[in-house]
């Protein structure tokens, strides 16, 4: 899972608003396509965190330190954060680190998995 | 944001005393007669919350729940069951059917808003 | 307590909607029309009934529906059969629930004793030994039903309510299944409630969470392990899970080491110790699994925690709002790993959030607007309507007038200005027509209460009845309707009473033992009839007639037809009864049937045959508001006739008109003789014979088929005309069914040809129905509009 081209080095997966029930297969369909390259998780949008997207965000942590590849979490809201400590995760960095990896150094990316907004209703 | 709840009960009684209820408590309420304009109004609208009957013409809550949670748009919204009694067969088959939780009938305002609460993200 | 009164309103019109179905429904069980969803439709009124009562603590209602729900239930689910002895009873058994609520809502009583027996034998249908009351009654009891203000403020303070208790640490496992996710709860919402009842910290186990490419988004992975220190007792945290218990794993124990201060403390102290050491180690290189049998294995928490919180987990304090410790806000953005010396702000920080989460709850609430309720019909004020349908009068007048005025001017037809005219007549009778719609409604509301006074009838006179109904939908005028249930109910009564055989007599006939009436409603031409007929033994005409003689209402040799005979019945005073019985004989009459049905420019007939039965038919108008007439002149008043009464108009020929000596005469018309009725003298408008030759003939049909030729000066022309009550503005005048203004303003009287030729067929003008000294009708009335 390491070989994918360094060139797409950086990836962004934007949280939508509603992280719920309806949010988490797509949410995990969308890092796995990010899978093998540098991912940065932006949370500014999340208002709600459910149990089961948590679940794929703490197993997208798992699997990129399985792969060996940084991961962060970017502007984390307020919500999300409430939402992470209500289930057990005390801050974003919990979550970064089960990834291993320090933060990345350059926030500005391409690769671009922007979610679709729509799922928030 | 105020939160909107759909009531769903074939009881001009019934829908009144919800709709006095949950006006009181600050939300906005939708209201059908049944399970077939229970599913109309989600055409058009998307509710926070369900409270629903179950006994109920042409379409009733068993029919509706599977309705809502059969459709991809609405399957995240809590349904809520008023039930006579602590009727154990009814509350069982509505939960089989996909309800999130129920309110004893006649209902006691202050759980049921408590209840809607519980279930509301 | 307004909202509250509306309700009960409410629920009271909802009842005799309910109690309507069930009756309906029940009767359609006994034809054996009744398919799955008539047995459910007649479950669901009786079940309606009862959670309103419920709500309204109506306790006697709620009793009586109880149990005959649960009959209803046993016939639904097909463990008792609805034999016709069975439908007998719960036919009864909606009587009784009728009358309960009847007295629930107007205060009265019931007959305690009645409802109880017929509890007992419901009771017994369904297989419960007795009256399963008691039960019922501490299931509904307390729940009576009162707004509130509901504050979210003090549902924290009152919800759940828990007994107060020492403070307690307990230690709660918690793992959901994928049906809870499934089913709209949610884990966090769980949590949250459960963090309401006192300071929580919260270990997420995700040691099973397997890695993205294996992961089911929609699966459910994570423990949830909670140290929560609080007051409430173990119900309290059992009903925070309510709603999951069959979705997820639960357990909820009491921490060995119940050191009531200590334990969170512990925790908190314990949390500030250990996330230095999970940023230095960046969490074990693998997930190692969490014990199995935690905590049990390991009564002491906060070793465990320790254990959880080094390696597999976050351990996250959570202070409930009132205890949490004002910090700083969280910074803005946190793309890069803070030191570890900036978790206590971070922490600080989620609680910040969090009280600026409650203050939105607190606007949500402020915010609230009244939703637009999605529906087909809207209730409307009468009186609303009833103005608009005054109005939609007066425009139909004013149209008129203003047709006559342009008319007057001299300006053609063909003008723009005439076929504006036409145009705007055409819209006129549009919204007219529309208007009335709205107050159309089916006959069926009157229908209804029918089946139960048969039932009562049948009962009492010991006759053996079977009511059919057929037309309940057929839509007539509100105010039509309203009046309908009197004579109807009499109609029935006498139907019973008189029409039908006693049952032996039937058998003896050769007739089936149980009679039948057949209730029907149907629009004919413009107005809606009614017939109640029965298979009964049909009019005892020498009877009636020997009657009719022997109370001087005709001459002993009047010449009278079968038809004749079978309308003398609704003579004033004319009783069959040997004895005033205790149904029809309440001092009321056909006669009082007949003038009621007059009143309401109806007309009523009967037909009988002998042996086989008799029929009663009704017409009335559709609406008591227009009428379409044709406008005549006689003796220089102007008058409206009816046009549903009218057949054909003509101008008579000399040879056509025959005398039968004295005042009558008849009129040949295709080789039928039809009795000529001058209307000038039947008015008493001239006391003159009117030349037939100089006047135009008006033949009339009335209830029965019989037709009579109206002679009157002149013909005018026809149309529309907005009916003027006359006895509200002035009294009631025989012959004359109310007035109306036309367009020139002029008031105008509209004939009750019906009455006309009744006052003129029973023999000479001296023993008609209308007095003498009534019939002086007024010529001119000016003082009413």
């Amino acid at each position: 899972m390491n070989t994918l081209p360094d060139s797409a080095a950086i990836a962004t997966v934007a949280l939508p608003a509603i992280l719920d029930l309806r949010a988490a297969t797509p949410l995990a369909n969308a890092l796995l396509a990010s899978r093998g390259r540098e991912l940065i998780i932006d949370a500014e949008q999340v208002q709600r965190l459910g149990g089961q997207c948590l679940q794929v965000l703490l197993s997208a942590a798992l699997t990129w330190r399985a792969d060996d590849i940084p991961l962060s979490i970017s502007k984390p809201s307020p919500d999300f954060l409430e939402g992470l400590d209500l289930l057990g995760i005390r801050s974003v960095h919990m979550l970064e680190a089960l990834s291993s990896h320090p933060g990345l150094n350059d926030p500005e990316q391409d690769g671009t998995v922007v979610l679709d907004k729509d799922l928030s209703r | 944001m105020t939160k909107t709840i759909l009531t769903v009960d074939d009881s001009r009684t019934m829908r009144d005393m919800l709709l006095l209820t949950l006006r009181d408590a600050g939300y906005r309420v939708l209201q059908a007669e049944d399970g077939e304009k229970g599913l109309e109004v989600l055409n058009h609208e998307c509710p926070d919350v369900i409270v629903t009957d179950i006994n109920m013409p042409r379409l009733d809550g068993f029919g509706f729940i599977q309705g809502v949670r059969g459709n991809d748009r609405h399957r995240a919204i809590p349904i809520l069951v008023l039930t006579t009694e602590s009727d154990a067969e009814k509350k069982d088959r509505a939960r089989r059917a996909g309800a999130t939780g129920w309110i004893v009938k006649p209902f006691d305002p202050v759980k049921l808003v408590d209840a809607i609460r519980r279930v509301a993200a | 307590m307004d909202a509250m009164m509306a309700i009960r309103q409410t629920f009271f019109q909802e009842c005799e909607e309910q109690l309507a179905e069930l009756e309906n429904g029940l009767l359609a069980m006994q034809n054996g029309e009744a398919d799955a969803e008539t047995v459910n439709a007649v479950f669901r009124a009786v079940h309606s009934i009862k959670g309103g009562a419920g709500a309204f603590s109506l306790d006697d209602l709620v009793r009586f529906s109880h149990i005959f729900e649960t009959t209803l239930d046993a016939v639904r689910s097909e463990t008792l059969a609805p034999s016709p002895d069975v439908l007998k009873v719960l036919l009864r058994a909606s009587d009784i629930l009728a009358d309960l609520v009847r007295a629930a809502r107007d205060g009265g009583t019931v007959d305690a004793e009645r409802s109880d027996a017929m509890a007992v034998e419901l009771a017994a249908l369904s297989g419960a030994d007795k009256p399963a009351a008691e039960d019922q009654s501490e299931d509904m009891a307390g729940f009576s039903f009162q707004p509130v203000q509901v504050s979210f403020d003090e549902l924290d303070d009152e919800l759940p309510a828990f007994a107060e208790l020492p403070e307690t640490s307990w230690t709660i496992r918690f793992t959901p299944k994928p049906g809870l996710y499934a089913k709209a709860n949610e884990a966090a919402l769980l949590l949250r409630g459960l963090g309401e009842l006192g300071e929580m910290i919260v270990a997420c186990d995700f040691s099973t969470l397997p890695l993205l490419g294996e992961l089911d988004p929609e699966g459910a992975y994570l423990t949830f392990v909670i140290t929560l220190h609080t007051r409430a007792d173990k119900a309290a945290i059992e009903a925070v899970f309510e709603f999951v218990e069959w979705d997820c794993d639960l357990s909820i124990e009491m921490s060995a080491d119940t050191e009531p201060d200590g334990q969170a403390l512990n925790l908190f102290a314990l949390r500030d110790e250990m996330l230095p050491r999970v940023k230095e180690e960046g969490l074990a290189s693998s997930v190692p699994a969490m014990s199995e049998n935690q905590p049990e294995d390991r009564p002491d928490a906060p070793q465990a925690v320790d254990e959880l919180g080094a390696a597999t987990s976050g351990v996250a304090p959570r202070a409930s709002l009132a205890s949490a410790p004002a910090k700083a806000p969280f910074p803005e953005t946190a793309a890069s790993p803070a030191p570890a010396s900036r978790e206590g702000s971070q922490t600080g920080g989620q609680v910040a959030g969090e009280s600026r989460m409650g203050e939105r709850r607190e606007n949500e609430r402020r915010e609230s607007t009244q939703a637009p309720a999605p529906a087909a019909t809207i209730r409307v004020d009468l009186d609303r309507v009833d103005r608009l349908i005054d109005l939609v009068g007066e425009l139909v007048i004013n149209q008129a007038m203003l047709a006559q005025s342009v008319n007057e001017a001299g300006l053609t037809r063909g003008a723009a200005i005439g076929s504006g005219l036409d145009d705007l007549e055409q819209l006129t009778r549009e919204i007219q027509d529309s208007v009335m719609a709205i107050r159309a409604q089916p006959v069926k509301s009157v229908f209804q209460r029918m089946p139960r006074l048969v039932r009562e009838v049948a009962a009492m006179t010991g006759k053996s009845v079977r009511l059919v109904t057929s037309g309940e939908n057929t839509e007539v005028d509100k105010t039509v309707i309203e009046k309908l249930s009197d004579p109807l109910t009499h109609m029935i009564r006498n139907a019973i009473d008189h029409g039908l055989e006693a049952p032996e007599a039937r058998v003896a006939a050769g007739k089936a033992e149980e009679g039948i009436v057949h209730l029907c409603a149907m629009h004919r031409s413009g107005r809606i009839v009614i017939e109640i007929s029965d298979d009964g033994a049909g009019i005892n005409r020498p009877r009636v007639r020997q009657i009719a003689v022997d109370k001087g209402l005709i001459p002993a040799d009047a010449a009278l037809t079968d038809d004749e005979i079978d309308n003398l019945i609704f003579l004033p005073g004319f009783s069959t009864a040997a004895t005033l019985s205790d149904i029809s004989g309440r001092g009321v009459g056909m006669d009082v049937v007949r003038r009621s049905i007059q009143a309401l420019g109806g007309r009523i007939s009967i037909s009988s045959r002998p042996g086989k039965g008799s029929t009663f038919t009704m017409s009335l108008p559709l609406t008591l508001a227009i009428l379409d007439g044709m406008v005549v002149t006689v003796a220089g008043q102007t008058l409206v006739v009816p046009l549903t009464a009218i057949v054909e108009t003509l101008q008579p020929r000399s040879v056509a008109v025959h005398e039968f000596g004295g005042d009558t005469r008849v009129i040949a018309i295709r080789d039928q003789f039809t009795p000529l009725i001058d209307v000038g003298r039947e008015l008493a408008y001239r006391c003159e014979t009117a030349d037939v030759l100089a006047s135009v003939v008006i033949l009339v049909e009335t209830e029965g088929g019989v037709r009579n030729a109206l002679l009157v000066d002149a013909i005018q022309g026809q149309r529309q005309v907005v009916i003027k009550s006359l006895e509200a503005n002035y009294r009631h005048v025989p012959g004359i069914a109310a007035a109306t203004i036309l367009g020139d303003g002029r008031v105008a009287l509209i004939l009750d040809v019906e009455a006309l030729v009744a006052s003129s067929r029973i023999g000479a003008p001296s023993d008609s129905v209308i007095p003498r000294e009534d019939r002086k009708t007024p010529k001119e009335i000016d003082c009413y509009v």
